[in-house]
């Protein structure tokens, strides 16, 4: 079964061309790597899915039956994401943030607390729940909001460069996460610079260069990225 | 590092200037700047041809001679001092230490130096406004000079010693500083009441208390972030180019005292609800600029229009109701496209109905010239009215709102006929000031909304 499907999706911002039609399938229980330099489109594709960012034309399809334009609402309750920069409101806790995701997702309220207590206990954030984003370090605030995107359990999770900022026990659990979620059927897109870590999790992987797809496949078929400056 | 420091400085003056210059470029060409020129040294010289000072300036130069006339009046001026620098310690730091001046201090040269530096470059420019003040109160004011010299030095030396407690006091929490300011106050006040010197040398020892205090710990337990982020903000707020640009320079935010109660902080009841009042509550704080310059907009057409004509009354509240539907609408879509929210999935049902209660809570201070105008012009009928105008403005609103959910979801409901009803009725409200029967179709249109509404509610369940 296919959880996302990304057709012919092209995005402008001021005039200029980020995404130029891309197109990929994520199938269910299935983890996607983005890869690509910096600049290459990676956040602005998931900024794209997320509709953070309006596409100019393309499809993006959730479960085969919810479409971003024709049924938004419904499209996001099926989707989660962790942007690379931690994206909370300076004026709530993190707990009130944890709840409102939980709340958001509908999520069951024992399910809420025992997800959370997991997760507040694998990102060793105890004895910080009501304090304010800007009361706690980068990393600490990349961990609020890493436990905020995991809590619910959604058919497709995005994920900006999931390790940044985190430390060596909090990657580790991290990892953990995603493989439980992936066994679960959870749909993973992520990108990072950190490639050796998804060994054994990614599936397959999209390069892109400039807004465009330049190879796709298996993730055992991914050597490496070319210096941009190399010929071709 | 004084090389350094002054070549920051001069850097920083150039850049600024060079911004006034772009903004005066942009707001005066050349020819009605000569006139705006020429206008002003025109009455410059015909005021010094005519020799005489102005009755206002008049009485100004005789109440500074007053002043200096008697020596109470320059000690009370040394009673408030404190008060003024403890006051801005709220918010200034005294001594500016900006990202500039932090960089620096990254390079081989000593933070504390710096800070010595930007001390005395506050004390030399304190001195210089003295100074100045002190020469145009000589030559304008009949004063003797060795009292005016005493009184700009001595207060010069009282700044450059209460510049420290502003600086240490700057660092303390929100309530040490409102409680040495209330204590101060009160010192003052019963001083001036009573006149009573044991009150003035309790003061007086107060503030030396604090002076001693500042300079023993200037630089101990010293967040150094929060004074960058401070002085970045007092040094490149320029209002008059945030004006032109419409960029505001935002200060650092420090949350208000209400976020830092322990009620506040607790966790919500688990329903979505709660969490979308309380979001409501912090976009309504930031938004409350542009809240109330509408708000205070739409009064004043109600107020001001309505004054003429029962007809113009109508028509002012008529476009109140779309503007501030309209107005809400605008909030709505931003706050839920905007930072978190944005990337949340939405709970509509629980969504409209916190953002109703907002919305009305919003709106209801334009009911107070439209009821005052709708007793004045409808008399008796007024009440039938003022109920008419806010079901319309539920209506107006509701339809707006499934609008933009149907735009968002093709699933949701949505009908256009029930967005013509809303205009028909925004209509009605405008000219059944003056046809009074009207308002009867009015409430026929409503009645057929909620009808229509009741219906679709009980299809759905």
């Amino acid at each position: 079964m296919i959880n996302l499907r990304v057709e012919h999706v092209t995005t402008f911002l001021d005039k200029k061309k980020l995404i130029d039609n891309i197109s990929f399938v994520v199938k269910k229980g299935e983890v996607l790597a983005l890869v690509g330099h910096n600049g290459a489109g990676k956040s602005t594709l998931l900024k794209t899915i997320m509709n953070v960012l309006e596409k100019q034309s393309g499809q993006i399809v959730i479960e085969e039956t919810y479409d971003q334009d024709e049924h938004l609402l419904q499209f996001k309750e099926r989707i989660s994401y962790l942007p690379e920069e931690p994206m909370l409101l300076s004026e709530l806790t993190c707990m009130q943030h944890f709840q409102l995701y939980g709340m958001s997702y509908k999520m069951n309220e024992t399910t809420f607390h025992e997800t959370l207590e997991r997760d507040v206990k694998g990102f060793d954030l105890t004895e910080k729940w009501d304090a304010y984003p800007e009361q706690l370090s980068k990393g600490m605030r990349q961990k609020v909001q890493a436990i905020c995107a995991l809590l619910p359990d959604v058919p497709v999770l995005l994920i900006d460069e999931p390790f940044m900022g985190l430390d060596v026990y909090a990657k580790a659990y991290m990892i953990e996460r995603l493989e439980e979620k992936k066994a679960r059927g959870t749909s993973i897109i992520l990108t990072t610079h950190q490639l050796e870590l998804l060994e054994g999790i990614a599936d397959k992987y999209v390069l892109l260069q400039d807004g465009k797809v330049t190879s796709a496949g298996p993730i055992h078929e991914f050597t490496t990225i070319k210096r941009r400056t190399d010929d071709d | 590092m004084i090389k350094a420091y002054v070549w920051l400085k001069k850097n920083r003056l150039m850049k600024k200037v060079k911004l006034y210059q772009l903004l005066l470029s942009l707001t005066f060409d050349a020819v009605s700047l000569f006139y705006l020129l020429a206008l002003v040294g025109y009455f410059a010289y015909s005021w010094i041809q005519v020799g005489e000072i102005p009755p206002f300036g008049r009485q100004i130069i005789d109440a500074v001679a007053l002043f200096f006339h008697d020596v109470q009046n320059m000690q009370q001026v040394f009673l408030l001092l404190p008060l003024v620098y403890i006051a801005r310690s709220l918010k200034h730091p005294g001594v500016l230490f900006s990202s500039s001046e932090q960089l620096l201090s990254l390079l081989p040269y000593a933070r504390k130096k710096l800070w010595l530096l930007a001390y005395i470059e506050r004390t030399v420019q304190a001195c210089f406004i003295l100074a100045l003040v002190a020469c145009c109160i000589y030559f304008l004011v009949p004063v003797r000079l060795l009292p005016l010299v005493l009184f700009a030095v001595g207060i010069w030396l009282m700044v450059g010693l209460l510049l420290f407690v502003q600086w240490k006091l700057f660092q303390s929490g929100f309530l040490w500083k409102v409680a040495i300011l209330l204590v101060l106050s009160l010192l003052s006040g019963v001083y001036v009441a009573l006149k009573h010197q044991a009150v003035y040398f309790l003061y007086v020892t107060v503030v030396f208390a604090l002076m001693v205090y500042s300079i023993a710990r200037i630089f101990t337990h010293i967040d150094w972030q929060k004074v960058v982020n401070a002085s970045d903000f007092l040094v490149w707020n320029m209002p008059l180019i945030s004006q032109a640009t419409k960029i505001k320079i935002k200060r650092d935010k420090q949350l208000a005292l209400l976020y830092r109660f322990k009620f506040w902080k607790a966790e919500f009841p688990y329903q979505i609800e709660h969490a979308y009042h309380r979001l409501w509550v912090i976009y309504v704080e930031k938004q409350i600029g542009h809240i109330l310059q509408m708000t205070l907009a739409l009064l004043l057409l109600l107020a001001v229009v309505s004054y003429f004509r029962p007809f113009y009354f109508g028509m002012a509240l008529g476009l109140a109701i779309f503007i501030e539907t309209s107005f809400l609408m605008a909030l709505f879509k931003d706050r839920l496209t905007f930072d978190l929210l944005s990337v949340l999935p939405w709970d509509m049902k629980a969504l409209r109905k916190s953002f109703a209660f907002v919305a009305m809570l919003l709106s209801f201070v334009l009911l107070v010239p439209a009821s005052v105008y709708a007793y004045v012009y409808l008399k008796q009928w007024s009440i039938f009215y003022l109920v008419l105008a806010i079901l319309t403005f539920i209506i107006f609103l509701n339809v707006k709102l499934d609008r933009q959910f149907h735009v968002w979801d093709r699933s949701h409901p949505y009908a256009q006929n029930m967005e013509v009803l809303a205009y028909v009725l925004v209509f009605v409200v405008m000219f059944s000031v003056v046809f009074q029967w009207g308002m009867l179709l009015g409430y026929v249109l409503c009645a057929m909304y909620f009808y229509k509404m009741m219906r679709h509610r009980a299809v759905s369940q």
